[in-house]
């Protein structure tokens, strides 16, 4: 199978086209990238063509493509790509706006093309077995979920609103709340958040608290503040604690780690030994096109975590809760 | 010296006789109980008069201060009982039930001139001052947000409500730290009969801005467990009380607890302290106005919780 990549403004890109390297079964064939110097670099870094022209590179006899595109250019570059007929795996966000996510959900059915938005938690050990662990109703039934995804502050385009969509808000609630749906089932009732600027000096939101409640009354807050120190032992973390009325589980993803107290940099550091999330979302990707079913992770499980990013903010403004309708 | 009379038995009774007895400028003169056995086990091992009733020692004995060791819910009785006696008066916290308790009760000692102390007990928790100092002196930078968390077993016979039972001392050290609040919003769930629980997960924004989370969780056989994370421009302090016990006792390959505190001064005793100091100096003590603005956030909490919408809260007149 031969596949492209879309864009290296993101850094999961990096991740995404060493593992494509690894296996024998897929070929990374070409790279569009609008930072026409990066581009070139990575093409020669993975030994494939570079294209300029968007329109040549979806010419190509690539079957799939990556997209790793700043968050607001997801929408034309999978609409084209859908177009094209290749299959698509999408960096998350879905998109930066709701009738976005909707065009490109769309325009991938009737393309007949797979949409596969990029949540790696997923595919985290330890988060598979809390999900079997929860299903199997080791802690009773669900009823509260304290989650966290910090981070340390990205900068760059992440920060600039146009082109990301927004700050934390649009990182880092969306893997939670992917995570989530995923484990208990339930979709998203109503949304209320505290957001704010107070750890840099950024146009966006850099910290907040988003409090939640599931259509089956389950209670949930969501910490996305990109808080992390700049001395913290790594970017940030996922972790949830998950309260049943049998028992409370807490799920770190990223728990499995050496420490590493380095004299040469002055700092501590975790050194994961965890086998790579990344990976196997590679991994899944690929075997969904191989295999032709449908995407472990869809299109509309994107367009559900956007649609409380955007009522988180829409909260934030109107300092009230903020209800989704049901969408089943 | 300052008198000091116990009043109630139970495990805090208990634990109070033993703080009071290694301070040198109090010692107790009386224990009151309905329990005639344990009096008869304090007497053989403290020099103390024992009754059944307040008044009736009083009436034997001078009488400083009237240390309350008692459940929460015979608070207001005792108030009623201490205002004959016009005294200093020490409740261990939560003070009361709701917010109409502490209305009531706090009334009541400023009607009769009592001295009230509530122990309000992360201000005498040594991780809680010290991070607190902190901050103030700058340490995390501008502060941004601050996550806490308090869980402790679930006690089937005691239903005053998790914001007043747990959530109290957290919202008192935040006010403590950080100032007053701004706005709360609290979700709530609760679970009865087998698999008894409370859980609450509140947010609040301080006057100065700083965004808070609580998480407070009350489950069968749970133990007590505190953790705090203040992160700022700056910097970030962080405390879990589960890593942080410097002793940890494995019996015959079962995990054995070790006590809560292993301090040689505990937070009850150093509260003690606070208040033997208060008294000696005729204070007009102002940290039951600090009690009744933490039960003012306990009460926007609840309501919140209650009605799915965020409280805006006036700090010193009550909730709007």
């Amino acid at each position: 199978m031969k596949t492209g990549m879309i864009s290296f403004a993101h850094m999961h890109a990096h991740t995404y086209a060493d593992f494509l390297s690894q296996r024998s079964d897929v070929e990374l064939t070409a790279i569009w990238d609008d930072d026409v110097a990066r581009g070139k670099e990575m093409a020669q870094r993975y030994n494939c063509q570079y294209y300029s022209a968007l329109e040549q590179f979806l010419q190509t006899d690539i079957s799939s493509v990556i997209i790793c595109s700043e968050n607001a250019k997801h929408r034309d570059h999978v609409i084209a790509s859908a177009k094209a007929k290749k299959h698509i795996l999408c960096e998350k966000p879905i998109a930066t706006e709701i009738e976005d996510a909707k065009d490109m959900i769309k325009a991938c059915q009737e393309e007949n093309v797979i949409l596969q938005v990029a949540y790696p938690v997923r595919f985290a050990p330890a988060m598979v077995r809390a999900k079997e662990m929860i299903q199997a109703g080791t802690i009773g039934e669900v009823v509260a979920i304290n989650g966290t995804n910090h981070g340390q502050m990205p900068g760059g385009w992440f920060v600039k609103k146009e082109l990301s969509g927004g700050g934390c808000a649009v990182d880092h609630i969306v893997h939670v709340m992917d995570l989530i749906r995923w484990i208990v089932k339930d979709e998203v009732k109503s949304v209320y958040a505290e957001l704010d600027t107070r750890f840099y000096d950024i146009d966006v939101e850099d910290c907040g608290i988003v409090t939640l409640e599931l259509t089956s009354g389950v209670i949930v807050t969501i910490d996305p503040s990109w808080s992390r120190p700049k001395t913290f032992s790594t970017w940030g973390d996922v972790t949830m604690t998950i309260t049943g009325t049998k028992g409370t589980l807490s799920v770190d993803a990223f728990k499995q780690h050496a420490l590493y107290y380095n004299d040469r940099e002055n700092r501590v550091q975790q050194l994961p030994w965890a086998e790579n999330m990344d990976q196997q979302l590679i991994d899944d990707f690929v075997q969904c096109v191989l295999e032709g079913r449908a995407p472990s992770i869809s299109g509309e499980d994107g367009l559900r975590t956007l649609e409380v990013v955007k009522a988180a903010y829409r909260s934030n403004l109107l300092k009230k809760p903020v209800l989704l309708h049901d969408p089943r | 010296m300052i008198n000091v009379v116990i009043v109630g038995t139970g495990r805090l009774g208990l634990e109070h006789l033993n703080a009071w007895s290694a301070i040198s400028q109090a010692r107790t003169v009386g224990v009151v109980s309905a329990d005639h056995n344990q009096l008869k086990e304090i007497r053989k091992r403290h020099e103390v008069l024992t009754a059944s009733d307040l008044n009736d020692l009083c009436r034997q004995v001078d009488v400083d201060v009237v240390d309350f060791c008692v459940p929460v819910h015979l608070h207001l009785n005792d108030v009623e009982l201490a205002a004959h006696a016009k005294k200093y008066i020490i409740f261990s916290g939560p003070l009361g039930m709701d917010m109409k308790d502490y209305e009531t009760i706090i009334d009541r000692c400023q009607e009769n001139h009592i001295q009230l102390h509530v122990c309000q007990s992360l201000r005498f928790s040594p991780e809680y001052v010290d991070a607190r100092e902190r901050v103030l002196n700058g340490a995390i930078g501008n502060p941004g947000v601050i996550r806490l968390s308090h869980r402790g077993p679930r006690l089937l016979k005691e239903k005053r409500g998790i914001f007043f039972d747990l959530g109290i001392y957290e919202f008192d050290w935040l006010r403590w730290t950080f100032g007053d609040v701004k706005r709360v919003m609290a979700k709530r769930v609760s679970r009865s009969g087998r698999g008894e629980l409370e859980y609450a997960l509140v947010t609040l924004r301080m006057e100065n801005g700083v965004i808070a989370h609580v998480e407070l969780s009350q489950t069968e056989d749970s133990l007590f467990e505190t953790s705090f994370e203040l992160a700022g421009d700056q910097g970030m302090i962080t405390n879990d009380s589960k890593s942080s016990s410097p002793i940890s006792l494995q019996s015959m390959g079962v995990a054995s607890a070790v006590g809560e505190d292993i301090l040689v001064k505990t937070p009850c005793q150093l509260h003690l302290e606070y208040v033997v100091d208060s008294v000696l100096a005729h204070d007009q003590d102002r940290s039951i106005y600090d009690v009744k603005q933490a039960a003012i956030i306990a009460d926007a909490a609840k309501q919140s919780a209650e009605t799915g919408q965020p409280v805006q809260v006036k700090q010193s007149g009550g909730v709007l």
